[in-house]
């Protein structure tokens, strides 16, 4: 199963690496399990974390909301947000 | 509701359930139903909970993203956009009965292009959409 | 048939968002859709039974009715066991109808079911 994780506003907090609790296990359990993780580039520089500060593997995404948007309605068999 | 079956297009359903500025919720919402418009898709959204306030006419942020004039833009655009009348009931929307005319229930303080509207507005979305995404609820 | 999963997180009472949540799943019932009500997190709290006149007492409508209401539509109760155990509740506790599944079986049922996924 294919599966993508978009993070967007505070979302993006979880792609900073680094972590050392759970967060950052999981999300490094994602990865190498071949989720893809696409994090907003807006959200991240605005909350002060530049692309040497995001969990490698995970992909700073410009105009994030395009790309979500196509890969729900287009791609997706199930969509959950939170 | 959006009329798709004329034009098969694909329609994205959407939930807001907090209100405008305490969270960005709300604007995450709006700039994502305006991609999907602008890529052709229907958009129909429900307002629920807290998520009704977002239609306050007369909101003035200072320095926010305009909420309110972000969803007129949406409707101008195509989108449908509902509210939950026992919510806005609660919250003070509501002046009286459902206009069967204006297939909405009246209110003075709700900006016009959101329909207060029953629940079953939001039962169907969730039935007709193709897909649901939903913003500041869990 | 739409198939659709009300993903509740919340407990009741304390925020709108569970009695938002549990009223869509029996709305949706109402209108022929397939619904699964999950239950895991703190919204595991919602499955507990003897809730004690809430609107008397706080004047919050019982969220339990709800839950009756939504076993006795056919509507499907699911709740997680790890989140029941982190918190002290004993399955015995819950409101007859709702199963105690595994996280696995949860996340399962969003893949099977979740053609909507409605999260509170």
């Amino acid at each position: 199963m294919d599966v993508t994780v978009y993070m967007l506003g505070d979302g993006v907090l979880c792609a900073k690496k680094g972590q050392k609790g759970y967060v950052g296990r999981n999300m490094k359990t994602a990865l190498e399990k071949g989720v893809k993780i696409k994090a907003s580039s807006k959200d991240l520089l605005a909350r002060a974390i530049p692309p040497e500060y995001v969990e490698p593997g995970v992909e700073v995404t410009d105009d994030i909301e395009d790309k979500f948007v196509e890969d729900v309605m287009e791609n997706a068999d199930r969509v959950i947000s939170w | 509701m959006v009329d798709a079956e004329s034009n098969n297009q694909k329609i994205l359903s959407m939930m807001l359930f907090t209100g405008p500025y305490g969270s960005q919720d709300a604007d995450h919402m709006c700039r994502i139903a305006e991609k999907a418009l602008d890529k052709g898709y229907g958009v129909q959204i429900f307002l629920y909970g807290d998520g009704v306030h977002a239609q306050l006419k007369g909101q003035a942020p200072k320095i926010f993203f305009n909420i309110g004039e972000a969803m007129q833009k949406l409707v101008k655009k195509g989108a449908v956009i509902k509210s939950c009348v026992r919510c806005s009931k609660a919250r003070g929307y509501v002046d009286g009965e459902f206009d069967e005319g204006q297939d909405r229930y009246p209110s003075d303080k709700a900006l016009d292009e959101v329909k207060i509207y029953s629940l079953y507005g939001f039962i169907d979305m969730i039935k007709s959409g193709d897909k649901l995404i939903t913003f500041g609820s869990s | 048939m739409v198939n659709v999963v009300i993903d509740i997180s919340h407990p009741p009472f304390g925020h709108e968002t569970t009695f938002a949540g549990l009223y869509i799943a029996s709305a949706s019932l109402s209108k022929g859709m397939d619904v699964v009500v999950i239950l895991r997190g703190d919204g595991v709290y919602t499955g507990r039974k003897g809730q004690l006149e809430p609107m008397e007492n706080i004047n919050l409508p019982p969220t339990e009715d709800q839950v009756a209401d939504i076993i006795e539509l056919d509507g499907r109760m699911v709740a997680d066991r790890e989140a029941l155990s982190m918190r002290g509740i004993d399955p015995e506790e819950l409101i007859d109808g709702i199963e105690v599944l595994s996280t696995d079986q949860i996340h399962d049922i969003i893949i099977d079911h979740g053609e909507k996924v409605v999260a509170f």
